[in-house]
């Protein structure tokens, strides 16, 4: 026959090993949200350098210099992110102001990478955020 | 009564040792979690450490040929020298700009620019087609007398446990043909001056007529340097001027020429204020005449 003295010492040890159990399943949704950002910061990585080399950027600078609309140029860049994913694309000036943005992320979790992009007398961030 | 408390006991004893069993092997798999995290946040902090590097070497490309350009159409002149100074300030602020913004997302940057210098181009430099393409210069054919601008930088960078250094040497093609612009005006005015000391040789005493002959050299020398580079897109501007004084029975002519030579590559060209300018090179030539009687010297 099990005593109440036996189910209460059952009871409370089962309760300290769910308090083991509880960090270990918390690290695993940090752990995978890691990996996934890892993965986002690749990505936006990929998609300014990509845009570099592509020319992308120094048409950015020059519609800047000449007070043009950005849009066109700035989903040139966006179209290099990969469809898996939703990217945002902005340009800011140094004051925090933003001049232009293609692009919006639905989703909760996204991270951002950013380049400084200096023109004749102007500098701005270049920022590319990529959500999944 | 003793026997319940050691059955009591017995049960505790093997959930204790149930739990100890589980447990150890989710332990283990935590540590390894953690160690995955932090192997997962340091290649984070890698993958940004690279996009910073990837951005100076990129911006540097472009701000030092943006920079030449500039410097070259506001001060209309060849001087190497004045240009390296020029640039030497402007990567002052670069690597100021550049440190602070990073150091406020809590990266260490330093950056470290020297070996700065400027030579023309040849066909022996090899230039990065990444870097090229980025400024569209791929495509260029015409690049005889072009800029090459030479630097080495050293680039330390430090975030959490993640270290990068790198030196760099890179060799930059400026599109702006400021060596060819000045071959031009040099041979111009090489070639004006055969012809105008060969003035001496004539018999003519009337300093209207030699202020014409000058006129007519130059004339012709610029058509003949305009048929040559046109086709190069090279743009070359001769205008004249004469002053005549009368001392001591000798005609004083002091006859000047001013040459610009431009580079109408658009790649060479920079917009500012709303308007396309292109990189000029100005020079003034003087000649001094004296006439006296049907005697001509020619300084």
């Amino acid at each position: 026959m099990i005593s109440i003295l036996d189910a209460l010492a059952a009871f409370f040890i089962t309760l300290i090993f769910l308090s083991f159990i509880y960090p270990v399943y918390y690290n695993s949704s940090e752990l995978n949200f890691l990996i996934k950002s890892k993965h986002a910061y690749e990505i936006a990585n990929r998609v300014l350098v990509l845009s570099y080399s592509l020319g992308y950027i120094e048409e950015l600078k020059g519609k800047l210099v000449c007070n043009e609309s950005l849009e066109g140029i700035l989903n040139k860049i966006a179209s290099i992110c990969p469809k898996e994913y939703e990217c945002e694309i902005f340009i800011k000036n140094f004051n925090d102001k933003i001049i232009s943005k293609v692009g919006s992320i639905k989703k909760n979790f996204a991270i951002e990478q950013e380049i400084i992009l200096f023109t004749n007398f102007e500098k701005y961030l270049l920022i590319v955020r990529v959500a999944w | 009564m003793v026997m319940k408390y050691k059955k009591s006991f017995l049960w505790t004893a093997a959930i204790a040792y149930l739990i100890t069993l589980l447990i150890l092997p989710l332990n283990l798999r935590n540590n390894n979690e953690k160690i995955l995290l932090e192997t997962i946040q340091e290649n984070i902090d890698a993958i940004y450490l690279n996009k910073i590097e990837s951005n100076i070497v990129f911006e540097l490309y472009s701000f030092l040929i943006d920079n030449s350009k500039l410097k070259i159409i506001i001060s209309n002149k060849f001087d190497i020298q004045d240009l390296i100074s020029f640039l030497y300030l402007k990567l002052k602020y670069f690597k100021e700009t550049m440190e602070n913004y990073y150091r406020n997302k809590g990266v260490e940057l330093s950056i470290y620019f020297f070996d700065l210098s400027i030579s023309e181009y040849s066909q022996n430099l090899l230039y990065n087609p990444i870097l090229l393409n980025s400024k569209n210069l791929l495509k260029m054919n015409d690049i005889e007398g072009t800029l090459n601008i030479f630097l080495k930088v050293r680039i330390s960078l430090h975030k959490g446990n993640i270290f990068l250094n790198r030196n760099l040497n890179l060799t930059i093609l400026c599109p702006c043909r400021i060596f060819l612009l000045n071959r031009i005006i040099l041979e111009t005015i090489k070639s004006i001056n055969q012809q105008i000391t060969l003035l001496t040789q004539y018999n003519i005493t009337d300093y209207n007529e030699i202020i014409e002959e000058c006129e007519i050299i130059i004339y012709n020398t610029k058509e003949k340097i305009r048929n040559k580079y046109e086709s190069r897109q090279i743009k070359i501007d001769i205008s004249t001027k004469s002053e005549v004084k009368f001392i001591d029975g000798i005609y004083k002519i002091i006859f000047i020429m001013s040459m610009n030579t431009y580079d109408m590559c658009e790649a060479a060209s920079i917009l500012l204020n709303g308007k396309r300018l292109y990189p000029l090179i100005a020079e003034e030539y003087a000649w001094l005449i004296l006439i006296n009687g049907s005697i001509i010297e020619i300084h």
